[in-house]
């Protein structure tokens, strides 16, 4: 446990001593900035509308597909191929506080980035357009959820590769392909149920059980319905959270694996 | 401290260690000898727990299992890789308070501790400056002190000395001698003369089997013999009179008849005890031109050439590993034309007399065309094992000769590098 | 040293990764036994972090959705609205889509959402014949199966205050009220309740025929735009059928010519007073409409029916001069202004639709229920005339009065008028509902073929006015809840943009050079120093 905070304040600290993670905190924050007025704009000052579309809207999950790329290839990949993750695997903590730490910096700054939200907030409290805070605070914890879930594939993926570049494109694909479950599942089902089946009620009632299964597994679906709307829903908490140990259980497997294969 | 037996570690179907067992004790400073990929850097990462074993029977480091209590032997290992795996981004002092923490250590222990270590290390001013910023060997220096702060009772470094200039070299080969007063080392290296001026006991790897375990002045001498004495002379009588003249000197066991250049005949005389001056004297009575004559002590350089390119491996392995008497000399069996890299290896500082007219003429024992400048290399692992060893290969200049006991510099010792 | 000791490492790498795949599915199967556990009803707990507790379902409203039988569908028919309300729209109708998934979810697959694409201008045309909606109206349509419901966005969903649009006094429009719930769980009651519902067209005394397709004053039309709308249409006669049967959803009585018998009378009164619903229509020919108990039962829930016709002259084109003497039309075009604010034709204004009735009665409020409303529904143009019986068409000063406006067609609405049992549950309310209209000529096959009356959507109106049931759910208006920047004062939108966009990154900008400089400084000065001491070392 102490190990993994002990990893998790260095990687932290080492991501904001790197120009790299300034320029992408820049980037999103510019981007950000333009989008939240175009929103004030849109709805002729609705706060709420515009609070919720920079924190759940489009904008976040395409931040979602990239951010968690760049940073697993830098926390994972590219420290292997620098040796460092070799000091970290030889030092005196397991390779599960070395995962946990490295995404505990990875979420916490992210969780950071989406914090900028809060500032919004503030400047339209300020401004006299008062949120609705336990609200906007309740969606921000799961944008944190999210991002966690993310980070988790995206470390996942780098640990598969040592090319910095190659793990940041196949993080991207990974988190691309998990948002994307529901669009592939249907196509995927569009192909393979009339093959399977001869009815159409037995068609219908097929798409429906795989449709369920499906849905079970969209991110997307699960943050809308719950911290999207400002609820605290204990089962899209525990779906986050399993999901993360899950991705974050391989990723420890696969650092392991790395023993074996040398 | 550490005690191997029987390691064995697979790549796929690569087989990087072979059935590797051997002890270092309490204190010992062992170094790690072998050419790239001889299985050097797989051990040590075992050893570190950075890699598992394919299969071990016994891996004991300082008291812990490494295959069941990794943790315990991470915690008392001081553990350098090769790379020196340092974050760029840090200073110095915020990575070796990283490694403290790492290592679960009292915040004032950290506080008086860290300046100990970068002091005994020489970096003492170098506390603020970042990791990224340090020159190659000040960076092996650090991470020397990160390995250190810990006060591990074991020091396990991968090619410390890979990567530096001879300068940087000397200096991290000194301290590494500071440090192995208090704690055990194991050190690997491709470079013999680091291993050899460092580590009092050698082992000697070759493709992941040991080949060799001892002393470097035992290996040499169960390997040599006493040495031999180098003559080349320009005489009227044919080589085998010559030869034989030699051989009635009293002292003398054997002489092997070498290479005929130009008008000099060069023989190998051994014998007891130094046989210079009875040679000088029968050379002065038979008239001989003397060009040479010098004692040759065999030295590792030669005994790894010979060890890695197959000559004799099966006759050194067991006794040299075992200590026992000096096995019979692959080179006094060999045709001396077989043994080529060991022909030019040659104690410029025994030189006796080189005429003007001779000083630019090509290194003696050149064998076939000695015109060419094609020598063989001194340092067969420092270009990597890939290289056919058994091959010559063309330098632009002739190396310097290298012979650890007639110059004790250190600059002349870090001159042996082709770089 | 024993041979026993430490070795781990007899797997192969094969074995080692069906190891790693193991462990992996037995994760993953961990991992959707305690997701499917932790999404049971009892083991889920949901928190609502909003204010005004919007993402909350009321109780009522989880009562109807967890005892749904049916499939029920929810189209989302959404274009932005014109100014000033296109914020507001917007916002009621993402309100409505939140609520509807906190209902799809308490419903437990019975519900189902789906959004028109109106951009998709094919597609939206189809559902709204689907959906026989004429016009771009925004709501919600709530079906289940052939019976559906559509809830208006501006009306049902949402009540706005239009504010006040001149500059110098300008208050802004806004939401006055949010019932998007109470609106969708009643239309989700109306469509799913009972099976079918019937109505009963009497027959046999003059009325006109519900079945006939073919002649001109038959009303197979009618009855077929009603099946459309899910209505089973059927004749009914007390001698032949014996009472209205339980199912009995309303009654119509379409222009009977003679008296009925005294018991079927008494039946009809019987039925409406317990809280039936009743279309009537009277007869053109006043001769004939005085022998029918259409006077007297009009009477009996406080409207009158004349006897004579409304009629209104052709004007002087050139001059717009009443012309006395000739011949006079009986055709009335009901346009905006003539309808009354009644949601029978609410839609129709709000499309600025009309329609034409041909041949009408007045018919006008006698005595206002006591409890209840009576009220005209629409009227003739001011230039009409009453045309006393029998009816010659011809304008007398003397008998047929002052040209005005006279209403056409009234509606009751009133609370049962004996003692009925109350409802339990999610029973409906019984309640008296009657429209009474002036002239049954516009329900003829001849008015609803005559392309230039446009009556049909008015009858479908109202019928499905008389069919709806007040459901007594205590489902609470929402609070509108609305957060927007103060419209008066500008500035606090400009700080919020400049905050958004310039300061939070050139804050970050200075942040990351105060760090760069701090992390190099330190460095290079104590790099300089050291140099040179490697200098004078070498």
């Amino acid at each position: 446990m102490i190990g993994t905070l002990v990893v998790a304040r260095r990687e932290l600290s080492g991501l904001f001593m790197a120009p790299f993670t300034w320029i992408v905190l820049l980037v999103v924050l510019f981007i950000n900035g333009l989008l939240f007025s175009s929103f004030i704009y849109q709805t002729q000052g609705n706060v709420t509308a515009s609070l919720s579309e920079s924190m759940t809207g489009p904008s976040f999950w395409l931040w979602m597909i990239f951010l968690p790329a760049l940073l697993s290839m830098r926390l994972v990949a590219e420290e292997s191929r620098s040796g460092t993750l070799e000091y970290l695997l030889t030092a005196p903590v397991s390779d599960a506080a070395v995962v946990v730490g490295k995404f505990l910096a990875a979420t916490g700054f992210l969780a950071l980035l989406w914090s900028s939200t809060l500032i919004y907030a503030v400047t339209l409290d300020y401004a006299g357009g008062p949120p609705d805070w336990s609200a906007v605070i309740g969606t921000w914890f799961g944008t944190i959820l999210v991002s966690g879930l993310f980070v988790a594939i995206g470390m996942l993926a780098s640990t598969l590769t040592s090319t910095p570049l190659l793990a940041a494109f196949l993080s991207m694909v990974s988190c691309l392909m998990w948002l994307a479950i529901p669009f592939l599942a249907s196509s995927v089902m569009a192909y393979l149920v009339p093959l399977l089946t001869s009815t159409a009620a037995e068609q219908a009632a097929l798409v429906g059980r795989m449709g369920s299964v499906v849905a079970s597994m969209d991110a997307l679906r699960h943050f809308s319905r719950s911290f999207q709307m400002g609820v605290l829903d204990t089962a899209e908490i525990i779906f986050f959270l399993t999901w993360i140990s899950f991705f974050l259980f391989l990723t420890a497997r696969s650092i392991e694996a790395r023993r074996w294969r040398g | 401290m550490i005690e191997v037996a029987h390691l064995t570690r697979r790549y796929g179907s690569l087989l990087a260690v072979d059935d590797l067992s051997f002890e270092v004790g309490r204190g010992e400073v062992v170094g790690f000898l072998g050419p790239n990929g001889a299985g050097k850097t797989t051990t040590i990462r075992i050893l570190a727990g950075y890699l598992a074993a394919t299969k071990a029977e016994r891996l004991v480091v300082a008291g812990h299992d490494v295959q069941r209590d990794s943790m315990g032997v991470r915690r008392s290992i001081g553990y350098l890789p090769e790379s020196v795996p340092l974050y760029p981004e840090l200073r110095v002092e915020e990575m070796m308070r990283f490694q403290g923490r790492l290592h679960r250590m009292e915040r004032q222990v950290m506080r008086r501790r860290i300046p100990e270590v970068l002091e005994r290390v020489g970096v003492q001013d170098r506390g603020k400056q970042l990791v990224g910023t340090l020159s190659r060997g000040l960076k092996q220096r650090v991470g020397l002190a990160v390995a250190l702060l810990p006060d591990p009772e074991v020091l396990v470094l991968d090619e410390p000395t890979s990567g530096l200039d001879p300068i940087q070299r000397g200096e991290v080969r000194d301290l590494i001698h500071s440090l192995a007063d208090d704690r055990t080392v194991l050190l690997s290296s491709h470079i013999l003369a680091e291993v050899e001026s460092v580590a009092p006991r050698v082992i000697i790897l070759h493709e992941g089997r040991k080949v060799a375990d001892g002393k470097p002045a035992e290996l040499a001498a169960s390997l040599g013999g006493g040495g031999h004495v180098a003559v080349e002379v320009m005489g009227a009588a044919s080589a085998e009179d010559m030869a034989t003249l030699i051989g009635s000197l009293p002292g003398v066991d054997s002489v092997a008849t070498g290479d005929r250049v130009g008008i000099h005949q060069s023989f190998q005389v051994r014998g007891e005890g130094d046989l210079r001056e009875d040679i000088g004297a029968l050379a002065m009575t038979q008239t001989w031109a003397l060009r040479e004559l010098s004692w040759q002590r065999p030295t590792l350089e030669q005994l790894f050439t010979r060890l890695v390119t197959g000559r004799g491996l099966e006759d050194l392995d067991g006794p040299a590993s075992s200590g026992a008497a000096a096995a019979p000399s692959p080179m006094l069996e060999a045709e001396p034309v077989d043994l080529p890299a060991a022909a030019p290896v040659l104690a410029a500082g025994l030189e006796l007399s080189s005429g003007p007219a001779e000083s630019s003429a090509p290194p003696l024992g050149t064998p076939g065309n000695a015109g060419s400048k094609i020598i063989y290399s001194l340092n067969p692992f420092d270009r990597g094992a890939s290289r056919d060893l058994s091959k010559p290969v063309s330098v632009d200049a002739p190396p310097e000769a290298v012979s650890g006991e007639p110059e004790p510099s250190d600059g002349d010792g870090d001159g042996e590098s082709a770089s | 040293m024993s041979g026993s000791h430490g070795n781990v490492g007899g797997l192969s790498r094969a074995g080692i990764g069906a190891q790693v795949l193991v462990t992996a599915v037995l994760a993953l199967t961990a991992l959707l036994l305690v997701n499917w556990l932790v999404a049971r009803p009892g083991l889920r707990h949901r928190f609502d972090l909003t204010s005004a507790s919007s993402n909350t379902l009321s109780t009522a409203t989880l009562g109807v959705l967890e005892r749904l039988e049916s499939d029920i569908q929810v189209d989302i028919l959404y274009r932005d609205m014109n100014a000033p309300l296109t914020a507001l729209g917007q916002e009621v109708i993402v309100r409505a889509d939140k609520l509807l998934v906190l209902m799809e979810e308490a419903a437990g697959g019975r519900l189902a959402i789906q959004v028109v694409d109106t951009a998709d201008q094919e597609a939206w045309t189809l559902r709204q014949q689907e959906l026989r909606l004429r016009g771009y109206e925004n709501g919600l349509i709530v079906s289940s199966g052939e019976r559906r419901e559509f809830l208006a966005l501006s009306g049902d969903l949402a009540v706005f205050d239009m504010g006040n649009p001149v500059p110098e006094t300008y208050i802004p429009p806004r939401i006055q009220q949010f019932d998007a719930e109470r609106a969708i769980v009643g239309a989700i009651l109306d469509v799913t309740e009972g099976a079918e519902r019937h109505v009963y067209f009497t027959y046999g005394f003059g009325e006109l025929d519900a079945l006939d397709a073919v002649e001109n004053s038959g009303l197979g039309l009618l009855s077929e735009e009603l099946e459309g709308d899910g209505l089973r249409v059927h004749r009914w006669n007390f001698l032949e059928d014996g009472p209205l049967p339980d199912d009995c959803a309303a009654v119509a009585v379409i222009g009977p010519q003679v008296g009925w018998p005294e018991d079927m009378y008494a039946e009809v009164v019987e039925y409406v007073e317990a809280g039936g619903r009743l279309l009537v229509a009277a007869e053109t020919v006043p001769e004939l409409l005085r022998k029918s108990d259409v006077p007297d039962l009009l009477a009996h829930f406080g409207l009158e029916v004349s006897e004579g016709r409304v009629m209104h002259p052709l004007l002087d084109r050139r001059t717009g001069i009443v012309v006395q003497g000739q011949q006079e039309c009986e055709v009335h075009v009901v346009t905006g202004d003539l309808m009354s604010r009644h949601p029978i034709l609410s839609a129709l204004r709000g499309a600025g639709g009309s329609f034409s009735v041909p041949i009408a009665h007045r018919v006008q409020v006698g005595v206002q229920p006591p409890d209840g409303v009576a009220q005209a529904l629409l009227r003739s143009s001011p230039e009409s005339w009453l045309d006393a019986p029998p009816c010659d068409r011809r304008y007398d000063a003397q008998l047929d009065g002052t040209f005005k406006s006279f209403p056409l067609a009234a509606t009751v609405q009133r609370p049962p008028m004996v003692d009925v049992e109350a409802p339990k549950g999610l029973e409906a309310v019984p309640e008296v509902r009657i429209v009474a209209l002036g002239s049954e000529a516009m329900l003829t096959n001849a008015a609803l073929q005559n392309p230039t009356f446009r009556s049909a959507d008015v009858l479908r109106a109202a019928f499905n006015w008389l069919l709806d049931r007040e459901h007594r759910i205590t489902v609470p208006p929402r609070d509108p809840d609305l957060r927007f920047l103060p419209r008066e004062r500008p500035e606090s939108a400009v700080l919020v943009i400049r905050v958004a966009q310039y300061y939070l990154p050139l804050a970050a900008l200075l942040a990351s050079l105060l760090v760069w400089l701090r992390r190099t400084r330190g460095s290079q000065r104590v790099a300089l120093k050291t140099s040179r001491l490697e200098e004078s070392d070498g």
